[in-house]
């Protein structure tokens, strides 16, 4: 773990303007309305609006995509989008607390404008002043709506407040959108998406690059004053075929970076995709897989996802106090959740893992709080929650993961979850392990996992607290020795604690996941960083396939 | 900025077409409609008896401006294909059912590489058609068993014969765009509201496209054309002083940027916008009304198109399981079932002549050569002395004609339906006078009914807006006419009660002058409106004899808390 954190603090983005704070033209029309708003608001009718915040998204975007040798679309833009944050009523009760009861509708929309992109002062203050007002008059509605449901709804079981009150911050650390050679993307890219042509089982395929840049400004009247921006360069290439019984397999892989140099060459993603595109057709060709119970070897990569989706979603804090959650650890923290060997905590202020790219890192939050590594379980142990500003029992500050993406409000969640083991053994020994656990359970087979796609996680209290994860790529290793077999259309299923305590060592190869991960406050970037982890059992569950039928000709250029 | 601006510069790649022979998106779109007539065919199901390919680049400058920034400035290419694929025979196929998806009521579309390759538009035509193809195999099934449920022997066919047609037509080269000049004028027009402190929102948004169609299909018709479409489209949100938040947009739209009117011109047509916006604000409460209307302009022209052109498109209307859902979704053109009937007053004939590019020096948006069915159009005349003698018609054919007129048209993701191309409205001599004598025949009809005052509207909200079950959506700028001296006051937020056909044969009076509208028609379908443009020219003032306006049933919204920043004092 020591040795994780120094490889992480070597490299530190560097692309960064120089702009003083003081002449940023849209932090200064933000600061202007939100001062004005803040003073002439707060008691502009008797329930007063005791927090206003403002963030700003400032977005640089490019991408371009291919498809059988020719581009298939490219397109820049540029864009500022603002949400409006609005508190009514007092930290202990505000109009965005959970609403209960039948016909309760919780939802964290919230209405989002686009702003000039230019910087003239008052073009972005008429528009910054069109969504306070907004937002204003529907906070206060809301509140309204909230006092009355609590007084004729059942007391909470959690009652601590809606908002803990921030110190605050200045900081200013502009992203700047990067060069990159537009000609020789688009002829690798072509050049590329040429390789799929030739299958006549790939019906669909795509090559892609995208670039953004994205500056938060953010503003609030606890003083803050926040300018922070990120890169995220991905290059990604996705391969889609379908099997006679129906069923729909496709293969996605993603490089993902901060800098377009580090985007591997071209000749390296093409032995991907060559891998890829003849794991594809063996699985294409395997028999679909029957129900199966025994060991499973899950790969780092795959282990980050499984991790990401069935631990870190229910360690995010409001969840424990919301009645609508299942709430699996709200009350289990200072007890065992895991084997004592694993230690899992949240950190979004790494960049990288080890040469990698974390696309988790921030800096500050979407609440104007700095990110802070939150400690989640320790030696085995619960010990906290992923926190943005909403409290919960025990619980109280922030710990800088309260996010969102624009159109929402923000809650908690994951940024870089990190899993770390302290009983491992090199991958070559974790095979021979997994085999020797088949052999004692009397299975003919081990499986292995090492790519699933996120499922679901049921976090819901009024549905069983259980999950389901797609095995998108795996193999069957048997017992005897004879060759691995790729395994399609199974579900690793369970529920949380107990797939955890089945957990019997970990490799020494931690790999990095990352993605984009959906949940009510929208789509935010995230990591997830786990060893190999071999389960001594685990269940697994038929995949719901179409039923559709593969196309009837085959693709043109494969059927002269 | 600057960096920005020469990314998007480097992005735009050649949108026009090539020459016929060496055109590999046509020769990609007939190669691979062979194949799919010679070889599709999955078991022992049908094979599919009509297939075609229409395909449309896109290639749009867009800039918006709010108050003299701009908001939005991107450049984009697009490329999207639409496939008809039909089993069964031209008596009874799959098309024109609805089922039980009514979202799902589209045809088959995918957006195709914007960058020309053969083998990559073959494979998404293949892939598309794949998918047309199994979806039309379960409709016709449907269809045949909705049919045999519900007992329907009245059947007229469902795919017209049509000659096999060729027509090709290359931009040569497109009309140079300055982008850095139409980014000043985007914000120098919309900078002109911050001169109209009673705007409380405002954009301007304009736009650039050239778009370049083409079509083939199993009959042996091919054809490609091109038209650009530029357009200014200026918003504006106003709240009155009962608190009623209208938003309203002026679109102005041209079939070239030498069309486009000088600058000052757009400034004066953005400033007499924000002008009658403003007078909003103070308008005087609306109050229930019956006597006669005059109509001006804009809407006179979307009172016709409204209640007239929009009700003699659309003639067939699909078949759905649940029957009462088509009133909800589909439009239907119920003037259609009036054929031969007197529609308008006796003195008005109305023609449509899609092959007319313009009229008075003013370029007609609704021109085509052909449809997107491949068929021609013609002069069509639709009133002759106030009666209806036609309605539009597309190759699906209905009780009164068997064949295409030449209007089947539509956005690439809907359905090609009967719709306008060009307009022309034209009236006996007698019953055209000057305005000014409109006017004073309209406070004379009021006086003798005994009302204080006569209504004059110059603004009605366009045909999307309105509720679907009226017939004419609500004026934006109405004004009560005083009987007394002729002045005019703004109404507050009215609508219109029990509007009926018989609006338009009561029109008694028209302008001397013409006005040219050209404008956007939406599709029939609510769930996916796409709009085809089209032209009216028509008589620039209708007087009709009575109507009645009423006060808005919406409930108005608190004004701002505080005031628009600029303004504040």
């Amino acid at each position: 773990m020591k040795k994780l954190i120094a490889a992480v603090l070597l490299a530190l983005p560097c692309a960064v303007s120089a702009q003083p704070a003081a002449s940023d033209p849209l932090l200064e029309a933000l600061k202007t309305e939100l001062n004005r708003s803040a003073q002439k608001l707060k008691n502009a009718e008797p329930s007063p609006l005791y927090y206003i915040g403002y963030e700003a998204y400032d977005k640089t975007s490019y991408s371009l995509s291919a498809q059988e040798g020719t581009v298939y679309s490219e397109d820049a833009r540029r864009s500022r989008l603002l949400d409006v944050d609005v508190r009514i009523g007092s930290y202990a009760l505000d109009n965005t607390h959970e609403m209960k009861g039948g016909g309760a509708y919780n939802s964290k929309r919230q209405e989002v404008f686009g702003l000039p992109v230019e910087d003239a002062p008052a073009p972005l203050r008429a528009e910054i002043w069109n969504l306070t007002d907004r937002a204003y008059k529907t906070a206060l509605d809301q509140y309204a709506k909230v006092k009355m449901n609590k007084s004729v709804t059942a007391e909470e079981e959690d009652k601590s407040n809606d908002f803990t009150a921030g110190k605050p911050e200045a900081f200013y650390e502009k992203a700047v959108f990067p060069a990159f050679d537009k000609a020789k993307l688009r002829s690798m890219a072509r050049r590329l998406s040429e390789k799929f042509k030739p299958c006549d089982f790939i019906y669909d395929s795509t090559v892609r690059f995208s670039a953004d840049t994205v500056n938060r400004y953010m503003v609030n009247s606890e003083g803050s004053a926040i300018v922070t921006g990120n890169t995220y360069i991905r290059f990604i290439y996705s391969l889609y075929t379908r099997t006679a019984d129906g069923m729909d397999l496709s293969t996605v892989k993603i490089y993902d970076s901060d800098k377009p140099g580090e985007i591997p060459d071209e000749a390296v993603i093409a032995k991907d995709i060559d891998a890829s595109i003849a794991a594809l057709k063996a699985q294409k060709n395997a028999p679909p897989e029957q129900p199966y119970s025994g060991p499973v070897l899950l790969e780092s990569r795959a282990a980050g996802v499984f991790f990401h989706e069935i631990l870190g979603h229910r360690l995010e804090g409001h969840r424990q106090k919301s009645e609508e959650s299942g709430q699996t650890f709200a009350k289990m923290v200072g007890q065992p959740i895991m084997p004592a060997f694993l230690s899992v905590y949240d950190d979004p202020t790494l960049y990288r893992q080890g040469a990698q790219f974390l696309r988790g890192f921030y800096r500050y939050d979407d609440e104007a709080m700095p990110a802070q590594r939150a400690v989640l379980v320790e030696n085995g142990i619960l010990k906290g929650f992923l926190m943005g500003r909403s409290p919960i029992k025990n619980f109280q500050a922030s710990n800088g993961h309260g996010r969102r993406s624009e159109g929402n409000g923000a809650v908690a969640r994951q940024g870089n979850l990190i899993a770390v083991s302290s009983k491992t053994l090199p991958y070559a020994e974790l095979r021979k392990r997994l085999i020797e656990e088949a052999k004692k359970a009397g299975k003919p087979y081990g499986l292995v996992v090492t790519d699933i796609s996120g499922g679901f996680t049921i976090t819901e209290r009024s549905l069983p607290q259980s999950f389901s994860v797609q095995v998108t790529q795996g193999y069957k290793v048997f017992a005897d020795g004879r060759p691995d077999e790729p395994v399609r259309g199974l579900n690793l299923i369970g529920t949380p604690l107990q797939t955890f305590g089945r957990i019997l060592v970990t490799g020494d190869d931690y790999g990095v996941f990352n993605g984009s991960c959906g949940a009510e406050s929208g789509w935010v970037p995230v990591s997830a960083v786990s060893p190999s982890l071999l389960f001594s059992e685990m269940e697994t569950e038929k995949v719901q396939k179409s039923n559709a039928r593969p196309p009837v000709l085959k693709p043109p250029f494969t059927d002269r | 900025m600057k960096k920005y601006l020469f990314i998007l510069a480097l992005l735009l790649p050649a949108a026009s077409p090539a020459a016929a022979a060496d055109d590999v998106v046509l020769k990609a779109m007939t190669d691979e409609m062979q194949r799919t007539v010679q070889r599709l065919k999955m078991d022992n199901l049908d094979r599919p008896y009509f297939v075609s390919y229409y395909v449309i680049d896109s290639t749009e400058n867009a800039i918006s401006g709010v108050f003299g920034s701009l908001r939005d400035d991107t450049a984009s290419v697009s490329r999207n294909a639409m496939a008809d694929l039909r089993v069964g025979s031209p008596a009874f196929d799959n098309s024109d059912y609805v089922g039980q998806d009514f979202n799902g009521y589209e045809p088959g579309s995918a957006s195709l590489n914007e960058e020309d390759g053969y083998d990559a538009i073959r494979f998404a035509l293949w892939s598309l058609t794949d998918d047309v193809y199994k979806k039309a195999l379960e409709k016709y099934s449907q269809k045949k068993a909705y049919q045999k449920k519900k007992n329907i022997t009245e059947l007229y066919g469902d795919l017209a014969p049509a000659k096999k047609e060729t027509f090709f037509d290359d931009r040569k080269s497109a009309e140079a765009f300055d982008a850095d000049a139409w980014r000043e004028k985007v914000r120098g027009l919309s900078g002109i509201f911050r001169k109209y402190p009673k705007v409380q929102g405002s954009q301007v948004n304009f736009s650039r496209t050239l778009r370049t169609a083409r079509f083939v299909n199993s009959e042996g018709t091919a054809y490609r054309y091109w038209w650009d479409k530029v357009s200014l489209d200026i918003r504006a949100t106003v709240q009155d002083r009962a608190g009623y938040k209208i938003a309203d947009a002026k679109t102005l739209a041209w079939r070239s940027l030498a069309d486009v009117p000088s600058y000052d011109e757009l400034a004066a047509q953005t400033e007499a916008f924000a002008r009658d916006m403003s007078y909003i604000v103070d308008s005087s409460t609306a109050e229930v009304y019956l006597g006669p209307v005059m109509f001006e302009d804009q809407a006179a022209a979307e009172f016709l198109n409204q209640i007239f052109v929009g009700n003699i498109s659309f003639a067939r209307k699909p078949w759905a399981d649940r029957d009462d859902w088509l009133r909800y979704y589909i439009a239907s053109g119920e003037l259609t079932k009036k054929l031969n009937m007197r529609v308008l007053p006796a003195f008005m004939n109305v023609t449509d002549n899609p092959l007319e590019v313009s009229y008075n020096g003013v370029r007609l948006n609704g021109s085509y050569p052909i449809d997107n069915e491949g068929v021609k159009p013609a002069p069509l005349e639709l009133v002759r002395n106030g009666k209806l003698v036609n309605f539009y018609m597309g190759r699906a054919p209905v009780k009164e004609y068997a064949v295409s007129n030449g209007h089947a048209r539509g956005f690439v993701n809907e359905f090609p339906a009967p719709r306008p191309g060009s307009l022309f409205f034209t009236a006996q001599a007698e019953k055209r006078v000057p305005e000014a004598e409109l006017k004073k025949k309209l406070l004379a009809m009021a006086a003798e009914s005994g009302l204080d005052y006569a209504v004059l509207v110059r603004r009605l909200d366009p045909e999307d807006q309105k509720k679907t079950e009226d017939l004419l959506a609500g004026p934006v700028l109405a004004y009560k006419v005083s009987v007394k001296d002729g002045s005019e006051t703004v109404i507050g937020l009215s609508e219109w009660a029990g509007v009926t056909f018989r609006a338009l044969r009561d029109i008694l009076l028209v302008s001397d002058k013409d006005y040219v509208y050209n404008y956007f028609q939406p599709g029939p379908f609510y769930y996916n409106r796409g709009y085809v443009p089209a032209s009216i020219v028509a008589p620039s003032a209708l007087l009709v004899q009575e109507m009645e306006l009423k006060p808005t049933e919406t409930k108005p919204d608190r004004q701002p808390y505080l005031p628009h920043p600029y303004f504040e004092k």
